[in-house]
């Protein structure tokens, strides 16, 4: 039977092609929110990872300690970060090449919820490994020299974000800054979207003078990271200590509110596709009365008919995975960098597509019960009489 | 000759609203091995009703009918469906033949629900095609078929199962007159060589070949 159901999906060709596009459509947007989600998620665990034996000395946040991260809103006296930084307690257990005052700077809102800001950061010359961490230049440098204004290092996403090249000028705070730094790309969305610039310079362009975000503290050994965040807070009752621990809430945090989004939107594109699918198929099954009654009373069970009409649905579906398929990595691609790139992602994430997969048969089983069942329910009798 | 269907003082009642319109009033019929009988009378005598019910289509309201010594009203849809499908071939005035399918396969299909395989398909329905003249129309849509040659691949749709009986409701209803004749023939020939056939009818022409025509009226049998 199921080559009916293959040729009565083409008996009325515009509609059927109407709805594999509206479908294939639908599939297209949850591949490209997916891919995203995974992103977001594969980005956090980078950042994370970065974040390994790192705390931030902040003010306190009025939302709690793990209700944000990085510390945008905190703003400590200059004078106090130097203090922090030189606290007796903890000489001998900081990475002092790794640790330093940094100012924050939000440029842009998140992309979307749960998604890191477009950050300026400000960052003591001579110190920004302490953010950047072992990160290459892809083009020119990867650090200032001493006494440089007007100058930048930006992420590899910012830069394709603003369209510069090395030696370009971008416009922050109404301010030309020149270029002289193109990072690789690091799959860490907060380093691959910031515009780096030595603290001196940030706070003058932010009209911060005199005071920072936060200091960044970098242990030499994990093991150590607590003891140096109670020797902090023991000596500085008016700031927070954020360690990793915090972090991995507030990512956790992020992560579910973005996981909510996305399921909303999601479930919505679902609903459309299973709405869509249904309407076609009920009016098929309605134009058909004829044709089932026929196959009915020449000796076709119920559950020959519900095959028949599940076939159709899933025909439609499977067609539209297809054709959403490709035009999602078509689409993701020239967003992700390349075709090349996302296939490479596809590669490294091979549940999205099944993913995908299960989710279009889901939709075409939901779809296609409906019509299915209303199809058995035709009476021979009363589809032989039918006009 | 054993009866292949008998049907034993049945009335088919439907309700109209709060009105019961007796659609057939305790009629008695039986069908007999290699009978070729011809239904006739007026329009809403009941004669599509009474072979809907003889066809395991429809069941009485009350009264018996039997289909190979099986009461129908005692079935269950799946066995009715199994009855329908190995014993019986419907003929319908306006065909019914599946648009998208070419002559072969309407023919093939009715194979294939019977569960028959594949290779021994196609000599059937290519066989039951040559019986009705088609042989040279197998890939021929029914849109691309004359009225007649549309009947024609019902008739070798109901043929190709070989089954116990052929119902056909006004076989030539949407027919000239001499594409009536030869579709008259056929049945003629069919019967010959030992098909069972009762068919409802208007036309007298077809009705002068049945070996017996029995006139309906007002729900009953007038003989």
């Amino acid at each position: 039977m199921i080559d009916i159901a293959w040729k009565n999906m083409w008996m009325r060709k515009s509609r059927t092609i109407l709805t594999i596009t509206g479908v294939a459509f639908c599939l297209m947007l949850l591949i490209m929110i997916t891919s995203i989600t995974i992103l977001v998620e594969n980005d956090m665990n980078n950042s994370l990872a970065q974040h390994v034996g790192q705390m931030y000395v902040r003010s306190p946040s009025p939302g709690g300690i793990g209700a944000e991260f990085p510390p945008i809103s905190s703003s400590i006296p200059e004078k106090n970060a130097t203090e922090v930084l030189n606290l007796n307690e903890i000489q001998e257990d900081i990475n002092l090449e790794r640790s330093c005052p940094i100012l924050f700077v939000s440029l842009a809102p998140a992309p979307w919820p749960g998604a890191p800001p477009m950050l300026g950061v400000g960052i003591p010359t001579g110190k920004e490994k302490a953010f950047i961490g072992d990160t290459k230049a892809k083009y020119g440098n990867n650090a200032f020299s001493q006494n440089e204004t007007e100058k930048v290092i930006i992420g590899n996403i910012r830069a394709e974000w603003y369209g510069v090249k090395l030696g370009d000028n971008i416009s922050v705070m109404g301010k030309n800054l020149t270029v002289i730094g193109v990072l690789e790309p690091t799959n860490n969305m907060l380093l691959d979207q910031a515009v780096v610039m030595p603290i001196d310079y940030a706070q003058e362009l932010f009209n911060r003078q005199d005071s920072v975000s936060c200091v960044l503290i970098t242990a030499k050994e994990i093991e150590k990271v607590e003891s140096i965040a109670s020797e902090i807070e023991k000596a500085f009752p008016n700031l927070e200590v954020m360690t990793q621990k915090d972090i991995v809430k507030i990512i956790n945090n992020a992560l579910a509110n973005q996981q909510i989004f996305m399921d909303m939107i999601n479930n919505t594109v679902m609903i459309v596709a299973v709405v869509m699918i249904i309407t076609v198929m009920v009016m098929a099954v309605t134009e058909r009365t004829r044709e089932i009654g026929t196959l009915r009373a020449i000796g076709a069970s119920r559950f020959t008919i519900l095959g028949t009409i599940m076939a159709e649905s899933l025909f439609i579906s499977l067609i539209a995975y297809v054709i959403g398929l490709l035009f999602g990595i078509f689409l993701m691609g020239t967003w992700w960098g390349g075709v090349q790139t996302y296939l490479e992602f596809i590669g490294e994430e091979p549940q999205l597509l099944i993913r995908m997969f299960i989710i279009i048969v889901a939709v075409a089983v939901l779809a296609g019960l409906y019509p299915a069942y209303k199809a058995t329910r035709i009476s021979p009798l009363e589809a032989l009489r039918y006009e | 000759m054993s009866n292949i269907v008998e049907a034993n003082e049945i009335w088919k009642t439907y309700k109209m609203g709060d009105v019961d319109i007796n659609a057939l009033k305790r009629l008695s019929i039986n069908v007999e091995e290699n009978d070729f009988t011809a239904l006739i009378g007026p329009s809403g005598s009941g004669k599509s009703t009474l072979l809907h019910i003889l066809g395991c289509l429809d069941t009485p309201t009350r009264g018996v009918v039997k289909f190979d010594g099986r009461n129908i009203s005692e079935l269950k849809d799946r066995e009715l469906t199994k009855i329908r499908c190995e014993k019986i071939g419907f003929v319908f005035q306006t065909f019914n033949l599946i648009p998208t399918f070419t002559a072969f396969e309407n023919v093939e299909i009715q194979l294939r629900l019977l569960g028959v395989e594949k290779n021994k398909r196609k000599k059937i329905a290519e066989n039951a095609l040559e019986t009705v003249n088609l042989g040279d129309r197998l890939n021929h849509l029914p849109k691309q078929l004359s009225g007649g040659e549309r009947q024609r691949v019902a008739i070798a749709r109901a043929i190709c199962k070989n089954p116990k009986l052929i119902l056909a409701d006004e076989p030539t209803g949407n027919l000239d007159l001499k594409t009536t004749g030869e579709i008259s023939d056929l049945l003629v020939d069919l019967n010959r060589k030992g098909q069972t056939i009762l068919v409802v009818t208007h036309n007298p022409n077809v009705a002068k070949h049945a070996k017996k025509a029995i006139r309906m009226e007002d729900g009953g049998l007038v003989e």
